[in-house]
């Protein structure tokens, strides 16, 4: 016997086929309807094409910077952005061009200038042949994607070494964006698990795991990075400094993901369908894995955008105070260490270009998470 | 049509902006209240009555836009307002708001803040609306939340609504929604969160004070039961559209529109209990919003479906009395036929 | 006919809201106090209470999707008698192979990140009845079919479809696994009256078709009245009438049963219900309540026997279960024409 009660009739259904050129949300899956919904915003997509653009700055920074981040131009130490010219001194126009320089010092105060040496243009290339490097870590290349060829270009100047500053600053956002995920990343994992602890074991691991998570919280933060960051060995290589940092920021990160994991379990544990898979049988590995982890998942990766530029800025805060990274790694943070005396700032001041690139990605997270705020739950209006 | 209406609404549309697209989800609905009459909207969930309501008082939420119709209100001076035509953030529609039209909301849980006392939150609207002072409005409050049925108002109006039960917070919205008097009162579900002991309470409540302010209503509901108990007037409504209206009495007894035959016979009756265990149902379920029919809204799960005349357009109306009218093209076959019959003999 | 079910002193506590700055606990809530009942073989039993009265619970304490605080649950099944609250979680993930669950609330019964296909299928596979969701495809085309959805739609995820078709669909994943047992716990409260019809319908045809053994639980009683054969009334965790469904609309013996019966809005604008409604609301069952949970509201309680002895569950007149001290003396108002 057939319980099936169908539509008896079928009207011709003129107006329904005049709507079919709205998007049917009622066929979506839950990823397309996330995505309809962060499509909504537009500062989320602006921000995620900066975050884009960003990824391919720290995937790609041996070909995108002119040079190397420790090579010095001698010639040009402390020289301000090169200037980049169509038109020449008499007006006429030409392919972007930059001039030449040479050093001088000043008549009275003695101290080294740099001065254009409007005779020679020196024509910007693209795709030009410059130093060597190994494309991805592996294939020898030598190929950027600009520069010049005799007269070196300095987008952002240079510092008192001679070190271009963009293409310091290129090979810095490898390594605070890479120290941002993969903080990030441990301290998902962290708190994936110990969150998925409390919230399953309940009971007495329960309170002890949140009673810890209380404390960590309630340490200040500034003074304890200070002291675990002071208390690294002075002798340790830049790597090994750069790993246990990124550790250091991802132990002090887990805190706010577990707390989501644990409360997220025990809200589930409720649901009338985390009951209904319970009386079909699953087994606690297949209920956490395949019914309560995709449904909060979204939420978690929402705490996850959030983390990431408070991370960043934990790093940045820490090489600026000389605690964190140290040269020859070069992060924002230790690129901004050295704009710190007013002097340097007064004569200086492009070495302060490197902190506009913080500014511009922890506002473009912000932005990206916002929109992932609202994706996350894509089942309410 | 008589022109002792309170409030009337005319060709009122409401669409809702769907990504590009603004797809009508109220539409072409015409009704009118009589002073101190109930007057009942009745229809499936999602059928528009909390929509229709909300625009009565300019309440409608992002994304639904009123396109087309009027509301003509008789306010207290004894003026037409067209309400629509009111700014709905203007000094105007607030003075109607709660004033003249006290409204009940859906969600009993989220219609009192919870951080004020319950005494504030009625207080406010004294405030707002009536020119007494401190005691007095407190006063008028206490004597309200007693008229209501709350068993200690003095230690009521104090209270948090967490403190209250289901019930109680139903009553306090009623205080709330009565104390300026209104001509008009829209009740939208008041029972429907309730249990039947206390919704019977309620509605006496609502019945007995009907009676003693000789106030007008509005009241929503998809309880048959509860519709016969308290209303005057009845609009069946089915996917934005009003398919049928008339007397309560006539509704009930004889209903035409082939939806409110079917609503009747689905629900189940206290005299069939042993007799059967099946009910009968209406086929189908209602469409979504991006399967609108283009002709009458029921067409697809109707048992006298007319092919070519049933999807040609949304129907006329058809009177079977002055106040009774049906849209429905089977019925009006039906009365025209009938009609040629007489002129034939 | 024999015992399916058979409850044996269930109670299930809660502890009550905690006390003071070191969360003492508070006095525990009795959601479902002392209740022994029992569900024939091929019988549809009916439990109707207002809201907080402690049906769902009851129907979860029996699963153990809730453990119960104390008492027996047990179960003749075919495949041999059980005690339903002895079992560790291995037998009792075998066990609910026989018993099954039609949740209230179709929003939040199905996994929205399922399509439909797959959450029914997926007791037969955890079960090990099919190997894959292949094998299992042919089962669930069947059970589907017979719960009236359309075949061609399930690869579609839950909020695809409307409130009574989701019903359907839960209805047809509890069938899946050939169940004896089902609990509905207000299957059709969510759902408009139109389609609430579908619904028990189906419910009534799959009952007499695979006879299966049925707790309906609502607070709907006339639903109730339409499903059931017999009817248990609870009021604050305590089941304070259990009749067949007659004898209980022609004559209650509790005056909350004639209470509830009052209350029900009658359809018949002419005809006046709600004469013997009764006042205030049901307030909240511990331990330290003392004599019938009713008296606060009951128009007939006494100063002396209501206010402190408990009446037990007992049997008047002829073969009727009522827990009132006055069963016997009083004359309640029912439906006499049914
Ligand atoms: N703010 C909103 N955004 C999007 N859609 C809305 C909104 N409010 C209402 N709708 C849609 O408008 C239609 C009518 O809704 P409305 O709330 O008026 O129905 P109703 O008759 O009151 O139903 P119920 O009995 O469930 O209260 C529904 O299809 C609903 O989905
Ligand atoms: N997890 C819980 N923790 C504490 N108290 C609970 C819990 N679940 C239920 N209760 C309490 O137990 C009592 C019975 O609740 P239950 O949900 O069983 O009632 P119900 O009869 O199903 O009501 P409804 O008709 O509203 O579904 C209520 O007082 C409720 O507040
Ligand atoms: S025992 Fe007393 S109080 Fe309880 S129901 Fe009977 S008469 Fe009423
Ligand atoms: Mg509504
Ligand atoms: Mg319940």
């Amino acid at each position: 016997m057939s319980q099936t009660s169908p539509t008896p009739n079928q009207p011709n259904m003129v107006a329904a086929n005049k709507v079919k050129s709205i998007r049917r949300l009622d066929l979506a899956t839950s990823r397309q309807l996330m995505w309809y919904k962060f499509k909504r915003h537009k500062l989320a997509m602006i921000g995620t094409g900066i975050i884009f653009v960003f990824l391919l700055l720290s995937i790609f920074p041996e070909f995108i910077s002119t040079t190397k981040p420790q090579l010095r131009d001698p010639a040009y130490s402390s020289g301000p952005p090169t200037g980049i010219h169509i038109f020449d001194e008499e007006w006429q126009i030409h392919w972007p061009f930059i001039y030449g320089h040479k050093m001088k010092r000043h008549p009275v105060t003695l101290r080294k200038l740099v001065v254009l040496d409007t005779d020679t243009r020196v024509p910007i290339e693209f795709f030009v042949r410059g130093e060597a490097y190994k494309f991805l870590g592996f294939i020898p290349a030598d190929l950027h994607l600009f520069g010049t060829l005799g007269t070196q270009i300095h987008l952002f100047g240079t510092d008192k070494l001679g070190r271009d500053i963009f293409s310091r600053t290129i090979y810095a956002t490898r390594v605070s964006m890479s120290i941002g995920i993969i903080g990030v990343m441990a301290a998902f994992f962290i708190g994936l698990a110990i969150g998925g602890l409390a919230g399953l074991k309940g009971g007495w691991v329960d309170n002890v795991i949140m009673r810890l998570i209380e404390f960590i919280r309630s340490i200040p933060s500034l003074p304890l990075w200070l002291g675990l960051a002071a208390s690294l060995p002075r002798e340790w290589s830049a790597t090994t400094v750069y790993v246990v940092v990124t550790l250091i920021l991802a132990a002090l990160g887990w805190t706010t993901l577990a707390r989501r994991v644990r409360s997220k379990l025990l809200t589930l544990q409720n649901e009338d369908f985390i009951q209904a898979a319970r009386l079909a049988g699953c087994s606690n590995y297949r209920l956490v894995t395949k019914h309560m982890l995709p449904s909060f998942m979204s939420y978690l990766i929402v705490d996850l955008t959030v983390a990431f530029p408070y991370i960043l800025l934990a790093e940045t805060s820490l090489s600026f105070l000389g605690l964190g990274m140290r040269e020859p790694m070069v992060s924002w943070g230790v690129l901004l260490f050295s704009a710190q005396n007013v002097t340097a700032l007064a004569h200086t001041p492009w070495l302060l270009i490197p902190g506009g690139f913080i500014l511009v990605i922890v506002i473009a997270f912000n932005f990206f998470g916002d929109g992932m705020r609202d994706a996350a739950d894509p089942y309410t209006k | 049509m008589s022109d002792d209406y309170l409030l009337k609404v005319e060709d009122l549309t409401i669409s809702l902006d769907v990504d590009k697209a603004s797809i009508p989800i109220v539409e072409g609905v015409n009704f009118a209240i009589k002073p101190g009459r109930v007057f009942a909207l009745v229809g499936e969930s999602g059928s528009g009555k909390t929509i229709v309501s909300l625009s009565i008082l300019r309440l409608l939420g992002k994304g639904v836009r009123i396109t087309g119709g009027k509301i003509l209100f008789k306010d207290n001076n004894g003026k037409t307002v067209d309400i629509l035509k009111l700014n709905p953030k203007g000094k105007d529609i607030q003075a109607i708001r709660a004033a003249q039209i006290g409204m009940i909301f859906q969600e009993p849980m989220s219609s009192f803040s919870p951080v004020h006392t319950i005494g504030n939150q009625i207080e406010e609207v004294v405030n707002l609306h009536l020119d007494l002072d401190k005691k007095q409005a407190r006063q008028k409050c206490i004597e309200m939340l007693g008229k209501v049925g709350i068993v200690n108002p003095e230690r009521a109006f104090d209270q948090y609504p967490f403190e209250f039960s289901g019930g109680m917070r139903q009553r306090a919205m009623i205080a709330r929604a009565m104390i300026c008097n209104p001509k008009l009162l829209i009740a939208d579900e008041p029972t429907t969160a309730l249990d039947v002991t206390i919704q019977a309470q309620i509605l006496k409540l609502m019945k007995n004070l009907q009676n003693e302010l000789n106030m007008a209503n509005l009241f929503i509901s998809h309880n048959i039961g509860v519709i016969a108990q308290i209303a005057d007037d009845v609009a069946i409504m089915y996917m934005g559209k009003i398919v049928e209206q008339g007397p309560v009495r006539d509704i009930l007894r004889k209903p035409q529109h082939p939806y409110t035959k079917g609503l009747l016979r689905a629900i189940p009756h206290l005299a069939d209990i042993g007799r059967s265990r099946r009910l009968e149902p209406i086929a189908g379920s209602v469409p979504n919003l991006f399967e609108r029919p283009n002709g009458c809204p029921f067409a697809a799960r109707c048992s006298q479906f007319i092919e070519n005349i049933c999807d040609r357009g949304f129907p006329e109306k058809t009177k079977l009395s002055p106040d009774h009218s049906v849209f429905c093209y089977a019925v009006a076959q039906d009365v025209n036929g009938s009609q040629m019959q007489e002129v034939v003999a | 006919m024999s015992n399916l079910i058979e409850v044996e002193n269930l109670t299930v506590e809660f502890s009550g809201p905690s006390k003071g700055l070191f969360g003492k606990k508070g006095t525990p809530i009795t959601a479902v106090d002392d209740v022994s009942l029992y569900i024939k073989k091929g019988e549809a039993l009916g439990l109707v209470g207002e809201s907080g009265s402690g049906k769902t619970t009851f129907g979860r304490a029996l699963l153990r999707l809730q453990e119960p605080t104390s008492g027996q649950v047990k179960m003749h099944g075919q495949s041999g008698s059980k005690v339903i609250t002895d079992l560790d979680a291995k037998s009792l993930r075998k066990a609910w192979q026989e018993m099954q669950m039609v949740f209230q609330d179709p929003q939040s019964s199905l996994n929205p990140r399922m399509t439909v296909m797959d959450s029914i299928a997926e007791s037969l596979i955890v079960n090990g009845l099919a190997k894959n969701m292949e094998a299992a495809k042919p089962r669930v085309l069947e059970v589907a079919q017979s719960c009236g959805l359309s075949v061609d739609q399930l690869s579609r995820y839950p909020h695809a479809f409307s409130g009574g078709q989701r019903q359907r669909i839960s209805i047809a994943r509890a069938l899946v696994m050939q169940p004896e047992f089902i609990i509905c716990d207000e299957p059709v409260s969510a759902l408009d009256v139109s389609i609430q019809a579908q619904i028990l319908n189906l419910l009534i045809d799959q009952q007499q078709e695979l006879d299966l053994t049925l707790l309906f639980i609502s607070h709907d009683l006339i639903v109730v009245a339409y499903i059931c054969d017999r009817i248990a009334v609870m009021y604050l965790g305590n089941i304070i009438e259990i009749a067949p469904t007659k004898d209980l609309f022609k004559l209650p013996l509790h005056p909350y049963t004639e209470a509830l019966m009052s209350a029900i809005p009658s359809d018949d604008p002419d005809q006046q219900l709600m004469q013997a409604g009764i006042s205030g609301e049901a307030i909240g069952n511990d331990a330290t309540r003392q004599g019938c949970l009713f008296a606060p509201r009951c128009q007939y309680a006494d100063k002396d026997k209501c206010q402190n002895v408990k009446p037990p569950l007992t049997e008047v007149n002829n073969n009727r279960l009522v827990a009132c001290h006055y069963a016997d003396k009083l004359t309640l108002n029912g439906f006499e024409t049914i």
